[in-house]
């Protein structure tokens, strides 16, 4: 920049001035004493949306700025408004005194205020929404699993009390679902997210869809091929998509069309202008575009909310698509809608594509509805109840009773763990989320696993925090009873887990003081599919199958221990578990140990050394496969 | 003033320049003897087709009509002492 003056003071050069106004991101304008825009740079000709020719000569008005600058909102041709901010000095032009306006386009960053504060809204919502449905549902709980007792109380007798009993129940079940609502807007309902193929989803839902929403309503269904996989809740994702879809139904009284178009979609860095970094990567996007009524953006901007609701007489509850934020969001995707009065809406959901390694939940092998006869415990199956609650504890457990378990009770993580520690017997393990304490029902969870790998763990709770369930979803192997729970449900979830345990484990103790073979031998069982738990020495292998005896399948034991002999471990491990299957390994042919071993049931003598083949074989004659 | 002024403020929607705009207006009547001030306030979103006719494009907007005069000012009107100047109103507000 030329600071000339020959003499006195300096100046910036005209032509500088000139190039920095041409070059500007800012719109610059001049505007006369009457208003009249005289000049316009370039950059005015974007804000306006008008060729700088019709921009001069046009009355904009003389812009008054007091303080720095003005917010105004600027016309552009077609209805498009933009906001923006303008600042003013005095000028001359042609001798005559004007205006110099400058006017700086801050719609995105608007837009971003708007975006961010909406979600701190939400947010707040959220966590009061999700504190009073957790409160409810311990009460529902109660409510509910004592409504229940005394129907079975008073099965029989007067059909006055069961009347008004089982109209009692029917308002605390839809009291709780009603909660569960509200969890799911809050994004605290735990989600049983699994590998999930969007095209059968998709296209099974759009034949009920069209069913249910009648003749005057058309359902296009678009599912492009190769579609990759997402990891959601299934029946969420189901409610969600029949939530839009009705809302679209009722955006169209006269009929219309709905279209629900699913295709993968690859966001890139360039494509995207706004700090969406969520929304870049591979997703798949699920867009319900409806031809209805549209959305005012008053109405627009509010949707979302919980109890919001533009239908007329309780024909909305104002938590469809408050559930369906709240579902996606959890589900680490993105919602969007964009609408116009009489223009329809259309919602587009993104669902970030699924690793291709999964760790979530299996499909569940049982059907959610067990039939109450087969509810029942088997021989001594032990749950352990970890709940503070008292009420909803003492409901529990006297529904496990009912079901013929045996019932161990806890209050806290802390007395929990020493009832394990003390080798109990231990089935499975119900335990509630929230604990008093440092553990959560879920480091409980963990640290009994710990002790006993394979544990089976039910766990409940009026809402998942964010403790239980990290982004939403279930650790593999834990399942998850949302409360309120009837004692069907309960027995239910409980039989369908400790079932899947029916299938034979196949753990085998390897009790071997020799390093090297008991890395032969872990190595030849895993090779042919078994688990392997292994032990150098008496005490340890005592140890380990006091944790582990319900999951073993068998023991390899060797007979020379350095501590104590292997035939006591034989004596002490049947006293754990009076069938479980030996195998005692020697490297003396003994004739004495065989023939003291030899009527035993379910005992097998190797001598060293052996292959795996025998070592197979012998396991298989005790009816031990891989 | 013989005459009635007219007065047009051409706001968009609900927005909160177009709020203040209105809320300064009305303090501006207050301030001042308006009795003979006829104010119209357009919402260039509902009646667009008003402020394409009076080529408006940015709000808010006062457009001051008086007689085949006719000039405006953009911006949220909080300087009411230059407004009342340029209406030609001098200061018999307090």
């Amino acid at each position: 920049m030329s600071i000339a003056g020959p003499s006195t003071k300096p100046a910036i050069d005209q032509s500088e001035v000139r190039f920095l106004i041409e070059k500007n991101a800012d719109g610059i304008i001049v505007v006369d004493e009457s208003g009249v825009v005289l000049f316009a740079n370039p950059a005015s000709e974007t804000i306006f949306g008008r060729p700088i020719g019709s921009l001069i000569g046009s009355p904009i008005g003389i812009p008054f700025v007091v303080d720095d600058m003005t917010e105004i909102s600027v016309h552009q041709p077609g209805a498009r408004v933009i906001d923006a901010e303008i600042r003013t000095v005095e000028t001359t032009w042609d001798g005559r005194p004007a205006r110099l306006a400058s006017i700086r386009d801050i719609s995105s960053r608007r837009a971003t205020e708007e975006r961010l504060r909406h979600a701190a809204k939400m947010e707040a919502v959220g966590r009061l929404t999700a504190g009073i449905a957790h409160d409810f549902n311990n009460l529902l709980t109660v409510v509910l699993g004592n409504l229940e007792s005394a129907m079975r109380v008073t099965a029989g007798a007067d059909s006055r009390i069961a009347n008004a009993l089982e109209n009692a129940a029917r308002g605390a079940r839809q009291a709780a679902q009603l909660t569960a609502k509200l969890l799911s807007f809050a994004r605290q309902k735990p989600l049983e997210a699994r590998l999930v193929d969007l095209k059968e989803l998709i296209s099974s839902l759009s034949d009920l869809l069209q069913r249910t929403l009648g003749e005057t309503i058309v359902v296009r269904t678009t599912v492009a091929e190769d579609l990759w996989p997402v990891e959601v809740d299934p029946t969420e994702l189901e409610s969600a998509i029949l939530n839009l879809a009705v809302n679209a139904r009722d955006a169209m009284p006269e009929g219309g069309s709905i279209a629900i178009e699913v295709t993968n979609i690859d966001r890139k860095l360039a494509d995207e202008t706004r700090e969406d970094e969520g929304r870049l990567g591979p997703h798949v996007l699920i867009a319900v575009t409806d031809s209805g009524c549209g959305m005012t953006p008053d109405v627009l901007s509010r949707v979302f909310e919980p109890f919001f609701t533009t239908k007329p007489d309780g024909r909305g509850t104002g938590l469809g698509l408050s559930q369906v934020y709240g579902f996606v969001r959890q589900s680490g995707g993105h919602i969007t809608l964009s609408s116009k009065p009489n223009g329809g809406t259309r919602i587009e959901i993104l669902l970030p594509k699924a690793a291709a390694q999964s760790d979530a939940l299996p499909p569940p092998q049982a059907s959610k509805q067990d039939s109450p006869f087969v509810l029942h415990s088997r021989e001594g199956e032990t749950i352990l109840v970890v709940e503070d609650n008292e009420d909803v504890r003492a409901f529990t457990s006297n529904s496990l009773r009912e079901f013929g378990y045996v019932v161990i009770e806890a209050s806290d993580a802390h007395s929990a763990l020493k009832i394990l520690e003390r080798g109990a017997r231990v089935d499975l393990l119900f335990t509630d989320l929230g604990l008093p304490g440092q553990l959560t029902g879920k480091d409980l969870a963990e640290c009994a696993r710990a002790h006993r790998p394979g544990l089976k763990v039910l766990i409940t709770t009026g809402y998942a925090g964010d403790v239980l369930i990290r982004e939403g979803r279930l650790e593999a192997g834990t399942r998850l009873l949302s409360k309120p729970f009837s004692s069907a449900e309960l027995g239910g979830r409980v039989r369908e887990l400790l079932n899947q345990g029916n299938a034979p484990t196949r753990r085998v103790l390897v009790v071997e003081d020799e390093f090297l073979l008991s890395l032969l031998l872990t190595d030849m069982l895993s090779e042919r599919g078994f688990v392997t738990e292994a032990a150098t020495s008496f005490e340890e292998a005592v140890l380990k199958a006091r944790s582990t005896h319900h999951e073993l399948a068998a023991a390899v034991v060797d007979l020379g221990l350095p501590d104590r002999p292997g035939d006591g471990l034989v004596e002490e491990l049947r006293a754990l578990r009076s069938d479980l299957p030996i195998v005692l390994t020697t490297g003396y042919a003994d004739d004495e140990i065989r023939q003291r071993f030899a009527p035993a049931a379910r005992l097998e003598i190797l001598t060293k050394p052996f292959d795996v083949d025998q070592l197979i074989a012998a396991l298989e004659r005790m009816e031990v496969h891989s | 003033m013989a005459a009635p002024l007219v007065l047009r403020l051409y706001i968009a929607g609900n927005s909160a320049s177009s709020r203040r705009a209105q809320q300064n207006l009305e303090r501006l009547r207050a301030s001042v003897s308006s009795k003979g001030w006829d104010v119209e306030i357009i919402d260039v979103l509902t009646r667009p087709d008003l402020a394409d006719r009076a080529g408006i494009i940015a709000t808010p907007t006062l457009s001051y009509e008086d007689g085949p005069r006719s000039r405006r000012i953009v911006g949220d009107l909080s300087d009411t002492k230059r407004i009342l100047e340029f209406m030609g109103i001098e200061g018999d507000h307090a």
